[in-house]
């Protein structure tokens, strides 16, 4: 590729990394990271791939707009960003992308080769992240994973903060999965999402137990918060591409009126033994490594499968915009999970 | 990236009080251990000794000192029963030169207790009087008198710090050697793989102390002074072929610990080898945090790793 042709993506996906990072809630700017502590910048372990390494060496040194442009232009620059990373993924994982609207709700369902229709089989929910405020992964979470499990996937295209704040996102992303399980039993249902879908993913599971609704197969739970009252170490020394001052404002757009203590919106706070088995996903120069690891140890203290992979000295949700073997392989470890419990041979 | 000791970011709001203090304290208390090898084990047992008189007050056991393939070590019993027949074999930390003694009970009595189960402590040679691989030929010595009376399946291997290591080695060794592998192993704040990325880079930062303070790596360690970091029996996470052959394997590190990058980047590794591999990251615990045995990230240490071997281990 020319350097013209990467330009766009890469700048892309730095915003998208700086709007993936806007997710992480209002207790940062306690311990914000100076610019001599910005651990994109460091040098990078040679346990990287030489990949990796050149990827992460180049969204490190994009430049970042500052200020931020107008909500309208990012959503926009991050459409088109998933449609230009999505062409590739499409020709090597052979799926095809519908538009649908599934109980009123709008999806995007990618059907593996060979998978038609829904039908009554096992299905995945994506949730997709973007700090609530975008779509920065509908295209890129789920083609990979259709891919790799041979399964559909309904990534919900829910309502986004802030003109629609807690719980809109939750409640559609509700009414796709009640409309789902109609059609089939929970167990045939696996719930994933990425950074703010993760989030979702997990509040979802809470309404779900709130409700003493049976719970899906599996829960993929990568690089989210499962506490927005709390924060942790990695916000110590993970980056804030935007500087601090518009973190606290951007997740309210989500949060809204409601009490960061809620159990639906910060599931920790209410009762996690019933959540089913549980992949967490992090890396250590994601800011929200923390509140994935503290999510993980406390499903594993109530007896939940819960399993968390870390992958040193990459970017938060970088398999959502970083075509490199790191990312191949932590969706290989998704596919494969999910799999194993929606759809058990 | 700072030289010196800086502002050491709060503790999250989840850790809890009696670790917050804890590693306050240990701040606040930073001293440079002595320089001479004796000395060096003299400071450490000190600080052993006494953390092994609370362990005590907690954690009901026998301790009986004998020996296994003539090598000394420390039977450790509940006084509650065992569970059932199977057993560990810890490998205490001390970077293979001190951590014999009372380091290597904090590390037995308390999972004897809570996983109730015999655990056997081994007094392995320590450097720099004795280089690799002597404390791994001293744990295989004890290993194969064991197997004489049981299955290996029923033996687990566990160590933190250099004992993560030495545990990594020594499964490496047999995996090599096509000998009957342990049911389960569990490495903590250390793993057959050498210190680095981004743990290593932050963990002065994060722990309030100056970069030299910091071990730069393992291969500096005197153990391995003549031993050859690319041999994968030293550093078997390096080598995809040995991974692929080790038992179900338990990883726990803690995110100011300068090995936690070390471990998520063995267990991923032994994640694509096929391994069944499971990694516990603790919010804020500091590398070894659980030899503060009264700590509740301590304890849900123990718990952790009581499932893990009760899940794994074929008694």
């Amino acid at each position: 590729m020319t350097s013209i042709k990467t330009r766009t993506p890469l700048r892309a996906a730095a915003i998208g990394l700086a709007l993936a990072a806007t997710l992480a809630g209002p207790a940062i700017a306690q311990t914000v990271a100076t610019p001599q502590q910005n651990i994109l910048k460091w040098p990078l372990p040679d346990t990287l791939s030489p990949e990796g390494k050149a990827m992460a060496t180049g969204m490190a040194n994009a430049p970042t707009p500052n200020p931020m442009p107008p909500i309208a232009q990012q959503r926009q620059m991050l459409d088109a960003m998933q449609s230009a990373m999505s062409a590739p993924l499409l020709k090597r994982y052979g799926v095809r992308v519908e538009a649908a609207v599934i109980a009123g709700v709008p999806v995007r369902i990618v059907f593996p080769a060979g998978v038609t229709a829904l039908g009554k089989g096992a299905v995945l929910l994506n949730l997709h992240g973007g700090g609530f405020q975008f779509d920065a992964g509908s295209l890129t979470e789920s083609i990979p994973i259709a891919g790799l499990t041979g399964l559909p996937v309904v990534s919900v295209l829910y309502r986004l903060a802030p003109e629609h704040p807690f719980p809109a996102a939750l409640d559609d992303a509700f009414a796709v999965y009640q409309a789902l399980e109609k059609k089939r039993p929970a167990t045939k249902i696996a719930v994933y999402g990425t950074s703010a879908g993760a989030v979702l993913s997990g509040e979802l599971i809470a309404k779900l137990t709130a409700l003493h609704r049976p719970m899906p197969a599996a829960l993929g739970f990568f690089s989210g918060s499962a506490d927005i009252s709390k924060h942790g170490d990695s916000e110590s020394w993970a980056p804030l591409p935007t500087g601090d001052a518009t973190l606290a404002g951007s997740i309210s757009g989500y949060v809204g009126k409601t009490d960061p203590v809620d159990p639906i919106l910060s599931p920790l706070q209410g009762e996690i033994a019933h959540f089913p088995p549980t992949l967490l996903v992090s890396s250590s120069r994601d800011i929200l490594l923390s509140d994935t690891a503290i999510f993980g140890r406390a499903l594993l203290e109530k007896g939940v499968d819960a399993r968390l992979v870390v992958f040193d000295a990459l970017p938060h949700a970088f398999w959502t915009y970083m075509d490199i073997p790191e990312s191949t392989q932590a969706q290989t470890l998704m596919a494969d999970f999910l799999k194993k419990r929606v759809a058990p041979r | 990236m700072s030289d010196g000791p800086g502002t050491v970011p709060p503790m999250a709001d989840w850790v809890s009080e009696p670790a917050r203090r804890r590693f306050a304290a240990s701040v606040e208390g930073t001293a440079a251990p002595p320089g001479s090898v004796s000395e060096l084990r003299d400071h450490y047992d000190v600080i052993n000794s006494r953390r092994l008189a609370l362990a005590l007050q907690s954690f009901a056991v026998d301790i009986e000192q004998a020996t296994l393939g003539g090598v000394p070590v420390a039977l450790v019993t509940p006084k509650t029963g065992v569970v059932d027949d199977g057993i560990l074999l810890c490998l205490h930390g001390g970077g293979f030169t001190w951590g014999a003694g009372a380091g290597a009970l904090i590390e037995a009595v308390p999972i004897a207790a809570t996983a109730r189960r015999l655990v056997i402590a081994i007094d392995y040679r320590l450097a720099p009087e004795h280089l690799y691989p002597a404390a791994i030929d001293d744990v295989l010595a004890c290993y194969d008198q064991l197997l004489e009376q049981r299955p290996a399946a029923s033996i687990g291997i566990y160590g933190c710090s250099a004992g993560g290591l030495l545990a990594a080695q020594t499964v490496a060794r047999l995996i090599r050697e096509r000998r009957p592998l342990p049911g389960a192993i569990a490495m903590l704040h250390a793993a057959g793989l050498e210190l680095g990325g981004d743990s290593l880079a932050l963990a002065a930062a994060l722990n309030g102390v100056a970069r030299v303070d910091i071990p730069p790596s393992l291969r500096s360690l005197p153990f391995l002074a003549e031993a050859d970091p690319a041999d994968p029996l030293v550093f078997p996470g390096d080598h995809p072929g040995i991974l692929s052959n080790f038992p179900s394997t338990l990883l726990i590190s803690g995110s100011r610990d300068f090995a936690a990058s070390s471990l998520a980047t063995m267990h991923r590794r032994l994640l694509a080898a096929g391994v069944h591999a499971e990694f516990v990251l603790f919010d804020g615990m500091w590398h070894a945090h659980h030899v503060d045995t009264d700590l509740p990230e301590a304890r849900e240490t123990f718990d952790i790793m009581t499932r893990f071997f009760a899940s794994h281990l074929t008694a």
